[in-house]
């Protein structure tokens, strides 16, 4: 048996985390759900799509976690001409500083190598840029000229990518967007979140963002995170769970059959389990529960599953497919 | 065992779950039972009329074992207890990942294992014993179903649909009793008839004589006689009121009218020659009329009575004699009281009357005769009863009564059957509501006797 962790780091390592989530919220008013989302991202290692439309706090929030947990950043702004190299980095020739000396190719790092990566508008790019950036969000490295690079860990993505302007854009590939550990949708904020965002941001001072978490620390909680208990009935509910988007599945509901073509891959079952143990650990539990995995289904399944032509002809969305799986016998049954 | 607190909680709870798991079976089972048992009672008493008790007992006990058997819980498993009790007081799951967890190698087991414990601490297991009664939809669902099935054992049922019909002897026990009460009251009706006199008093009689002959020999169904005596209480009723309106006292120009047909109806002589005419006078009804009466032989009748003997076939009234068509024998079907009469010591030559008639609407005929030397005289009186006319008259015959057939033997009417006036009628397949009509309808076609 390992040796059981001090108490005082965990209570520390939980305290942190809760600290984390207010210092973020007090630049980013009214988004406590995702700001919570982010994080569990953050400690489970994942990388996050956020879809939402201009000027809802997107890049502040990249630039705010990054503040808050000491971390490297980089924002990357897709554009049609944007050229792989320009995401990944190339390789250049270099002199020495008196330029008579020896000349070398050397590899410039591209603004992916950083610990925190913005890809703003990242449906904006050629797909052949995209999958310079999704290869390197899932291999962790990226390759140039025969040369692997690994990216420094922590490594996290938060790609954006604004739903009202499709036109010139690229969507991205089914098979990509599953990449993400979690999809999250930012929705204009409420009036009194939005009083006091003006009142926070028009003021003389700003608020600042202290640092709260080291990046050695940040590592230390991802890997805390993977060691969270989960009991068999509630992983077996975040497996049930992903079986139930599955049209051809006897766990189907009436509307999965009727609107999804595609389901969710394991990697859905694996994010809820992660994310579980995320939750969990943030909100100062040892145990994933059934709460965890229900409350995280639709960020982690929305984007995995794949509707049909008739859902997008009624309006039908993944959430609505998501919520009624989340409101079937499946989830009752298992919890 | 570092677990022993959250192991004792689960093993309370796991009992105590199972007693009350057992109750709450025992209960459900009873339903179950009870409910069967109502429907196959209900079965049995709607289709066969019956239900045997022993047979519901045995199918009560079969029900509750065999649900019992089904539904047997069992003892809850730690883990099952454990998530029991999670779900019951929201430790998100807790104690049965501790539980599960208890044996792994992990950093944070041990941290889990605490704070289970310390959740453990604090539960009680007797607050987390599970409903002995259902809530909710489900026991409205009971509730509704026991109702039913109390109100079927109080409702009243139609019974007996696919049951087979009672033995023959039970019900020819039962059909006599009924015809041996039916009996009963035709006596004591006929009973109360003696102390009423008249013509429809008599008739009734006839028909309760025939009504009680029919019955003692079986030949008229119990419902019909049933019908027909109701029939004949209220014709009963029906003269005992119409006796009461006629009882008033005579006026004195009704005493004169008595006395004026005193006067009419005298005999002007009437002298016995055959010294045993009387008692066969007396024995020979006007009606039946004589053949060959010599008598009669210009009568305006003859023609009427012609007609009569061509439509019943017989002889009876002409015969072979060529005088026969003057007799006023065969007019018995005729007109009633309405005809002229000869005036008395005539010669018998007048218009005769059917007296004795009984036809539709004649009244009561009052005849009498005697013999004078093979000839008779005959004095009527015809007329309708209450107030209607009354005509007196006298004829003289020729009838050789050593000769006379009997009354019996005679063909008295065209088309009646023969024995009793409508007798035919009992035999005929004529519906009940109409069979007194048709017997009544012959009946009047009866000559008086």
């Amino acid at each position: 048996m390992l040796e059981a962790l001090d108490a005082q780091v965990v209570t520390d390592l939980q305290s942190k985390l809760e600290r984390l989530s207010r210092e973020i919220g007090k630049v980013l008013v009214g988004y406590e759900q995702l700001i919570e989302e982010c994080i569990i991202a953050l400690l489970s290692g994942g990388h996050v799509l956020i879809e939402g439309a201009p000027g809802l706090g997107k890049t502040r929030l990249v630039k705010t976690i990054g503040q808050a947990i000491e971390l490297s950043q980089s924002r990357i702004q897709f554009t049609p001409d944007l050229m792989p190299a320009d995401v990944v980095g190339t390789n250049v020739l270099m002199s020495d500083e008196t330029g008579f000396g020896e000349r070398q190719i050397r590899f410039s790092p591209g603004p992916i190598f950083a610990h925190l990566v913005l890809a703003d508008e990242i449906n904006r790019a050629t797909p052949k840029t995209q999958s310079a950036l999704l290869e390197a969000m899932q291999e962790q490295s990226v390759t140039v000229a025969g040369a692997t690079h690994r990216l420094e860990q922590p490594f996290f993505v938060m790609a954006t990518q604004n739903p009202i302007e499709m036109e010139g854009t690229y969507p991205l590939p089914e098979a990509q967007v599953d990449r993400f550990f979690f999809k999250l949708l930012v929705h204009p904020p409420s009036p009194e979140a939005m009083l006091k965002i003006v009142q926070r941001t028009t003021g003389a001072q700003e608020p600042t963002v202290h640092i709260v978490l080291s990046r050695e620390e940040l590592l230390f909680a991802q890997r805390i995170v993977r060691e969270v208990p989960i009991a068999e009935h509630v992983a077996r509910l975040a497996v049930d769970l992903v079986h139930a988007t599955h049209p051809d599945s006897p766990l189907a509901g009436d509307l999965v059959k009727r609107y999804v073509a595609y389901g969710s891959s394991p990697r859905g079952a694996q994010t809820l389990v992660l994310a579980g143990k995320a939750r969990a650990l943030l909100q100062g539990r040892f145990n994933v529960s059934t709460d965890d995995i229900v409350r995280l289904a639709p960020p982690a399944l929305r984007h995995r599953v794949i509707l049909n032509f008739e859902a997008e002809a009624e309006g039908v969305g993944p959430d609505t497919v998501v919520q009624s799986i989340l409101s079937g016998p499946v989830a009752s049954v298992s919890a | 065992m570092a677990m022993r607190t959250v192991y004792d909680l689960l093993d309370r709870v796991s009992a105590q779950h199972y007693r009350h798991a057992v109750i709450s079976l025992a209960g459900r089972a009873a339903v179950t039972a009870a409910v069967a048992v109502t429907l196959v009672r209900t079965i049995m008493v709607v289709g066969w009329g019956f239900a045997p008790a022993a047979l519901l007992v045995a199918l009560f006990l079969v029900a509750f074992a065999t649900r019992a058997i089904a539904g047997y819980p069992g003892r809850m498993s730690l883990i099952a207890a454990a998530r029991y009790v999670d779900r019951r007081l929201d430790l998100k799951d807790r104690l049965a990942t501790a539980v599960e967890w208890e044996a792994r190698t992990s950093r944070i087991v041990p941290w889990l294992i605490e704070d289970a414990k310390l959740h453990a601490r604090f539960a009680k297991a007797e607050e987390l014993a599970p409903r002995l009664w259902p809530v909710g939809r489900r026991a409205l669902w009971g509730a509704l179903t026991l109702l039913i099935a109390a109100a079927l054992w109080v409702a009243p049922l139609p019974a007996g649909i696919f049951a087979r019909p009672e033995p023959a002897s039970r019900l020819l026990v039962t059909e006599e009793e009924e015809i041996e009460a039916i009996l009963d009251s035709v006596a004591s009706l006929r009973e109360q008839l003696r102390a009423l006199s008249g013509g429809e008093i008599e008739r009734i009689e006839r028909d309760l004589a025939e009504l009680q002959s029919s019955l003692r020999d079986r030949s008229l169904p119990k419902d019909e006689a049933v019908a027909l005596l109701r029939h004949l209480e209220r014709r009963v009723e029906s003269v005992a009121a119409d006796l009461r309106d006629e009882f008033e006292p005579l006026s004195a120009a009704d005493l004169d009218r008595i006395q004026n047909l005193a006067e009419q109806l005298r005999p002007a002589e009437i002298l016995p020659r055959n010294p045993r005419g009387a008692d066969d006078g007396m024995a020979i009804p006007y009606g039946a009329g004589r053949a060959g009466d010599p008598g009669g032989a210009d009568s305006e009748q003859s023609d009427e009575t012609t007609r009569a003997d061509a439509a019943d076939g017989s002889d009876g009234t002409g015969g072979d004699d060529p005088d026969a068509s003057a007799s006023p024998v065969g007019a018995s079907a005729g007109t009633g009281g309405e005809s002229a009469l000869p005036i008395p010591g005539d010669g018998g030559h007048g218009e005769l009357s059917p007296v004795g008639g009984d036809g539709a609407g004649a009244g009561d005929g009052v005849e009498s005769f005697e013999r004078l030397g093979g000839e008779r005289i005959l004095e009527h009186l015809t007329g309708q009863s209450g107030s209607g006319p009354l005509r007196g008259g006298q004829v003289q015959t020729s009838l050789q009564f050593d000769d006379a057939p009997e009354v019996g033997d005679l063909p008295l009417q065209a088309g009646a059957a023969p024995g009793e006036p409508g007798a035919g009628v009992l035999r005929e397949n004529i519906p009940l509501a109409h069979r007194h009509l048709v017997r009544r309808y012959f009946q009047e076609l009866e000559p008086e006797p």
